[in-house]
């Protein structure tokens, strides 16, 4: 008698662990299928139950089956559709910020176009208006801001870039020294202010 | 002494702002030129001198020269400013280039410039 019920309990686990199994096998995006699992486990033992108690197998599949039907219906459908809208939800922030930042990098680089077209103009100018060379290397401005600095014509950065500040502090030095005012750095101004140092 | 320069020779100096599109073609009105002297003059010492002339048109060209390329074309430039280009425009190839601009743009200062001192001011 002992031996009929473990028999009994032993294929009742096998035939549960087998509608488990199959349940997992359906599982179609690695997701875990917990509804599905544990609607088909508890719709077993109802099954089970229902069927008479001990023994019914038929009962127990049913139920399980049922179970987890409605295991999944209730509980890993809506995971899965929550699981998709996150995933597109993140592709499409991650489309956003690369669309982001390769805007910004052709904002970034256009306007550094911008600032080297107008340069490039100011030497041209500097050119037509003057004759010197044009196109100062930033070394050279930079060279140019030092010795301003050091005579006490102008406080700004040395940074190579030709401002407003460094332009009127060219002038006031031109202009102290009986100079042809035109806020220009030349190599002729820059040997000038090297003879004053 | 500085250099007097009424509208007419004005509107030159003029002319590298109003490539940047901030004011109406056309006319340049009083109000507007003083803006755009005031604009130019960089140090407001009430004059405007050679750098602050090249800067102001550097700055118009570039700001102008909106695909980067270093030329205006007529679209760039708009149809209001026509004049601009046939002035400037001195190969006739539908563009003006940098050097073109600076040309013009340095024959204008030297013609408002009538006493040759090297700075414009307005009265």
């Amino acid at each position: 008698m002992q031996s009929n019920t473990r028999i009994n309990v032993a294929g009742h686990a096998a035939v549960l662990l087998c509608v488990l199994l199959a349940a997992g096998c359906a599982t179609t995006d690695g997701q875990s299928d917990i509804g599905k699992l544990g609607g088909a486990a508890t719709g077993a033992a109802l099954g089970s139950l229902v069927g008479g108690g001990r023994g019914n197998t038929l009962a127990m599949i049913g139920g399980a089956l049922l179970g987890g039907y409605a295991g999944n219906e209730l509980y890993d459908k809506p995971r899965e559709q929550q699981y998709h809208t996150q995933q597109e939800t993140d592709r499409q922030k991650a489309y956003d910020d690369k669309l982001a930042y390769e805007r910004q990098s052709q904002m970034q680089h256009a306007a550094v176009q911008r600032e080297l077209h107008e340069q490039r103009m100011l030497d041209e100018w500097q050119h037509e208006r003057t004759g010197e060379t044009a196109s100062l290397s930033s070394g050279e401005v930079t060279r140019a801001q030092r010795l301003l600095r050091g005579l006490g014509y102008y406080n700004g950065a040395a940074d190579g870039v030709v401002g407003s500040g460094t332009t009127n502090a060219v002038k006031a030095y031109q202009r102290a020294n009986g100079l042809s005012v035109n806020g220009l750095i030349t190599p002729a101004l820059i040997s000038d202010m090297q003879a004053q140092m | 002494m500085k250099q007097r320069i009424r509208l007419p020779g004005l509107t030159l100096l003029a002319a590298a702002s109003l490539l940047a599109g901030t004011v109406m073609a056309g006319s340049v009105g009083e109000d507007y030129s003083r803006q755009s002297f005031s604009g130019t003059d960089t140090n407001g010492d009430g004059v405007v001198d050679e750098a602050e002339f090249g800067a102001d048109v550097a700055t118009a060209f570039t700001a102008v020269d909106s695909n980067n390329d270093g030329r205006l074309s007529a679209d760039e430039i708009g149809s209001g400013l026509g004049h601009e280009m046939a002035d400037e425009d001195s190969n006739n190839d539908g563009f003006i280039d940098r050097s073109e601009a600076i040309t013009a743009k340095s024959r204008a200062f030297d013609q408002a410039d009538k006493n040759g001192d090297g700075v414009l001011s307005l009265e």
